[in-house]
């Protein structure tokens, strides 16, 4: 069993200024989830907290809605509402 | 599709869009028809006169989710070729932002495959964009929550 969870962390947008970087890497400790790494991020970036609610989630470039478990090596990135073109 | 579209494809870039090159680019023997999307930054918006705007993006999942707009539009309609291009960093007014170019035997597949296209990159596609405003303010552009 593995004592920490390392994941890569992208930020973008609102969310880049609001953590002050557009990337990171978070060790989490096993088992490792969703839930789990906002608890860190937050602790890191306390001004995250406002742009939660509105910030989809990807892991490894899908988005998910569900707190689902992470693995090492995971790419998790906060995307803000979207707006191409 | 068959390999028509090559994973090589670069869909997002920080260099000037050149028109002339996406057309010839879906240029077909097959076509009748190429509709033409430019997206350009204007000097106005509803928090006042824009002097430029700063567009950014997740590249990786932008290009998969181009790449899926391209193949879903495919299956749509009688696309011959198809170039989209959306540039990303500091821009201009004047500036192109996108370029879709669809080629297709007849208009009426064209202007609907390019419209759709269009529509899509602007609600589901990884890009922000940030307006510059004249005095020296920023905004971001709202936008609409990414969705599976």
């Amino acid at each position: 069993m593995p004592a920490s969870v390392k994941v890569k962390v992208l930020y973008f947008a609102q969310a880049r200024e609001a953590a002050g970087a557009s990337e990171e890497e978070i060790a989490l400790s096993y088992p490792a989830f969703i839930d789990s790494l906002f608890t860190k991020i937050l602790e890191h970036h306390p001004d995250i907290a406002a742009i939660r609610e509105i910030v989809s989630v990807s892991v490894n470039c899908k988005i998910t809605n569900e707190n689902i478990a992470l693995s090492k090596g995971d790419e998790i990135a906060l995307l803000p509402p979207v707006i191409g073109g | 599709m068959g390999d028509k579209y090559k994973d090589t494809k670069k869909r997002i870039t920080n260099k000037e869009i050149k028109p002339g090159d996406i057309i010839n680019s879906v240029k077909d023997d097959q076509a009748g028809a190429i509709d033409f999307f430019i997206g350009t930054i204007r000097n106005f918006s509803e928090a006042g006169k824009i002097e430029g705007m700063f567009y950014e993006s997740y590249i990786t999942m932008a290009e998969e989710s181009l790449k899926q707009i391209e193949n879903e539009a495919n299956q749509k309609w009688d696309v011959k070729k198809l170039t989209i291009i959306h540039r990303i960093g500091d821009l201009s007014i004047g500036d192109i932002s996108l370029a879709v170019a669809v080629s297709t035997p007849h208009r009426d597949d064209a202007f609907k495959a390019c419209r759709y296209i269009v529509e899509r990159i602007k609600h589901e596609v990884p890009i922000w964009k940030k307006e510059k405003i004249v005095g020296g303010k920023e905004k971001w552009v709202s936008g609409v929550a990414i969705k599976k």
